[in-house]
């Protein structure tokens, strides 16, 4: 199974370098083809049901972390953490009606299309202003002797940005209604540099929500860039700068300080 | 061939053990520590010490070897094989455990280190080295010079880094010491007697309970201890015809090697079944599939429908395996171990083929994709160490050229038939000629188990044991030759027979 990890490992980068901000292109609420951002990940997957949503996992290590079943007692959402439940539903179907679990491979298939992404950005507590980035999706199913019993259940995990390259991904604050608070810094998208990195890092410029768009003069991606980002500050400019950067389909809209300076946090505004 | 006594004897084997001891513990340690780097399957042993490996998150752990294990807790299938949480079973765990045992006074870090590891493998390397000097026939010079050729064939750089790394490798390696150690001891008299035929059971099932691919091994050993018959089996029904006669004197071998396919039947039953799973893939996806023009055909006899051709060279957990479709299945029922046998025996060419991979695999000796050194080596990422390569120089030849693997094999079998048939050699010296015959057999059935159980896939490090077995063939064809070019003096009758020992050991008694 040398290659196993391998390819996890390669699946796994993928992922956490991606990113929900694919653009609709326009300030309207998000349409599942803008939710399509966030990554699926597979792997692994469940629990008992009595592990609920907003119960967090401590995972920390690969070996647990893309192992298909989790039945670790959960932990604070304040302690160090990789994962938190925003979903949980069953396997149904031919599926769910073998007696020995099927291999791990046709349970992820399934946890594909059973994760929906549906309840995240409501569960994220995300508005029209509000794009998560460097989230994504971990599946959990039961152990082969909770599936024996009877267990059916399917966990649907959001797995957290990572910050720390030797820490892995790793969360410290609770995912729910997340992106009201300041602390959504951690999953929203800045750069530093050519870099996307998380606002929770040291940053030049915030990606601002929505993009704009597609138009090919300037001058109006500009104007379409500092609409936005006034609705995502909910307040004035001052002291910062937007910048536009056309895309293929979509006007990506930057918010950084004017000095140029580093920051550290986001820039949205109306956050507790 | 001068006499020597007993104090003699005793006292070079245990010098020769001290020797390599120190020996394996250089080429481990001196200038650094080194091992082989592992590729996330690692902790399937030593997570059941309540281990786990302490390294970053991003580690390369290909390229680096990361040494200590620190405490920690394991829930529900994440210790186990492969993420499927059925146990993995091997006998390195008691090496593991002896390791524990050194662990602190050794004043290494965590809870469990791999180095400690090392040091259990080096003192049993040299054991075993002190051990072939008391059963290798002829002079002390002959016998330190063979022993040490064993000894060199462990300290190789292609087989020395199992030594200190998380892999069931040493446990199999050291055990397969030992069973030419047993087997040597069983044949030197001429005649095999119980705790002996119990001495050869035990080495081989350790061997085999350490990887279940060296399940092979019981139908070289079941010839090994059949070959002679038991002491004293010359009074047992001597009036019985002659089959009814040899098969009585060879009943308590026949008894063992019932118990060792029954012991190894019951083992092959506790294996994880993912493991079964995954190598089945591997076989009809990366193998049979692979670079081949006729795969709809191919997959027909195999009884699937051709439209997986398109997953050639895909894995299991492959974005686009076909385990995540509705095809698996069937795929599943259809295609079990016994399918691809019959497989391969109805397709010569493709069984040709993959022995063909087979051999490249034992000629290229070591994978070159895992790395040596501990990150803060100042190696490069995934740097190979060379500090003993003896053996790796001389495979230069087989590296060159393949197929004279096949010719060192047939060549070793049938200089082992003559050394056995040759007269003039004391029953001690016919041992090695047995051994040299068994040798290619475990040889052949450990390669055919392999290629048809993982393929084409990693072929070069699933194939360790019989690369290990083929460097371990070099000394002994040269010692078959020696037998028969200079030893051509006839023995006396006595010399000859069974229970005879020219040279009294400790296992003489």
């Amino acid at each position: 199974m040398s290659r196993h990890w391998k390819v996890t490992a390669v699946l796994a980068g993928v992922a956490l370098t991606g990113t929900s901000c694919t653009p609709a292109g326009r300030a309207v609420p998000y349409t599942e083809p803008y939710i399509q951002g966030l990554e699926v990940r597979q792997a692994g997957v469940v629990t008992s049901a009595a592990l609920g949503i907003g119960t967090c996992h401590r995972m920390e290590l690969p070996e647990e972390l893309y192992n298909g079943s989790d039945v670790a007692p959960p932990v604070p959402c304040t302690e160090p953490h990789q994962t938190e439940t925003y979903m949980v539903t069953v396997f149904t179907g031919a599926l769910a009606a073998h007696r020995e679990r099927p291999n791990p491979e046709q349970l992820v298939a399934a946890i594909d299309k059973a994760c929906s992404y549906q309840p995240i950005r409501p569960y994220l507590g995300a508005g029209t202003h509000d794009g998560q980035w460097g989230v994504a999706i971990w599946g959990k199913f039961p152990t082969r002797a909770d599936w024996a019993k009877g267990d059916r259940t399917l966990r649907c995990d959001l797995l957290g940005p990572t910050t720390a390259a030797e820490r892995g991904p790793e969360l410290r604050v609770p995912l729910r209604n997340i992106m009201r608070r300041r602390e959504s810094a951690v999953v929203r998208r800045c750069r530093l540099g050519a870099r996307d990195v998380t606002c929770a890092e040291p940053h030049h410029a915030e990606w601002v929500e929505p993009p704009a768009p597609f138009d090919p003069r300037p001058d109006v991606q500009q104007d379409m860039c500092r609409q936005n980002a006034r609705a995502f500050r909910q307040g004035s400019l001052s002291g910062l700068t937007v910048s536009a950067e056309a895309m293929d389909g979509y006007v990506a809209c930057w918010l950084s300080h004017k000095d140029g300076r580093m920051s550290v946090g986001t820039l949205r505004g109306g956050l507790t | 061939m001068a006499a020597h006594s007993r104090r003699a004897l005793y006292g070079t084997a245990a010098a020769t053990g001290v020797a390599w001891i120190g020996v394996m513990l250089a080429r481990l340690f001196a200038g650094g520590a080194i091992g082989l780097a592992e590729q996330g399957d690692g902790k399937r042993l030593l997570c059941t010490f309540g281990v786990a490996n302490a390294r970053p998150w991003n580690a390369d752990m290909w390229r680096h070897i990361y040494t200590t294990w620190v405490p920690h807790t394991w829930y529900g299938e994440t210790c186990g094989a492969d993420g499927s949480g059925e146990v993995y079973h091997s006998t390195q765990i008691w090496i593991l455990w002896l390791a524990k045992l050194i662990h602190g006074p050794l004043g290494l870090p965590g809870a469990l280190d791999t180095r400690a590891v090392g040091v259990v493998g080096a003192v049993f390397v040299g054991v075993l080295c002190g051990l072939f000097v008391l059963v290798l026939p002829g002079a002390l010079r002959l016998r330190v010079l063979m022993s040490s050729a064993f000894g060199l064939v462990y300290a190789d750089s292609a087989f020395a880094g199992y030594f200190i790394s998380p892999f069931a490798e040493p446990a199999a390696l050291l055990g397969l010491g030992a069973l030419v150690f047993a087997l040597l001891l069983l044949w030197r008299k001429g005649r095999a007697t119980w705790p002996r035929l119990l001495l050869v059971l035990a080495c081989a099932l350790f061997t085999i309970a350490a990887k279940i691919q060296l399940a092979s091994f019981v139908i070289p050993v079941a010839i090994a201890v059949v070959w002679l018959p038991h002491r004293g089996s010359a009074r047992w029904w001597p009036r019985r015809g002659v089959v009814v006669r040899a098969v009585t004197r060879r009943a308590p071998a026949l008894l063992v090697s019932l118990a060792l396919a029954g012991s190894t039947g019951y083992y092959l039953l506790q294996q994880p079944k993912r493991q079964t799973e995954v190598a089945i893939y591997d076989v009809v996806f990366g193998s049979i599939l692979h670079d081949n023009p006729s795969a709809v055909a191919d997959l027909r006899d195999l009884g699937l429908p051709p439209h997986l051709a398109k997953a050639a060279d895909t894995n299991i957990i492959s974005a686009n395996s076909i385990a995540r479709t509705p095809d698996y299945p069937h795929f599943h029922k259809v295609v079990t171990p016994a399918t691809i046998a019959y497989f391969y025996l109805a397709h010569p060419a493709h069984a040709l083929r993959v022995f063909g991979w087979g051999l490249e695999g034992i000629a290229e000796m070591e994978t070159h994709y895992l790395g040596s050194y501990p990150p803060d080596s100042g190696q490069p990422p995934g740097a190979r160490e060379q500090r003993v390569r003896v053996y790796g120089f001389l495979w230069g030849v087989f590296r060159f050229a393949p197929g004279l693997l096949v010719v060192l094999w047939v060549l070793l079998f049938c200089l082992g038939l003559l050394v056995v048939r040759r007269r003039t050699l004391t029953m001690a010296e016919s041992a090695i000629g047995r051994l040299a015959v068994i040798t290619p057999i475990m040889i052949i059935t450990q390669m055919g188990v392999v290629l048809l159980g993982e393929g084409r896939i990693e072929a070069t490090r699933h194939q360790t044991y019989v690369t290990f077995l083929t460097a371990l063939a070099i000394p002994l064809a040269a010692l078959c030759v020696r037998y028969l070019v200079i030893r051509m003096r006839p023995v006396s009758r006595q010399e000859r027979a069974p229970g005879f020992d020219r040279h009294p050991t400790l296992t003489s008694r």
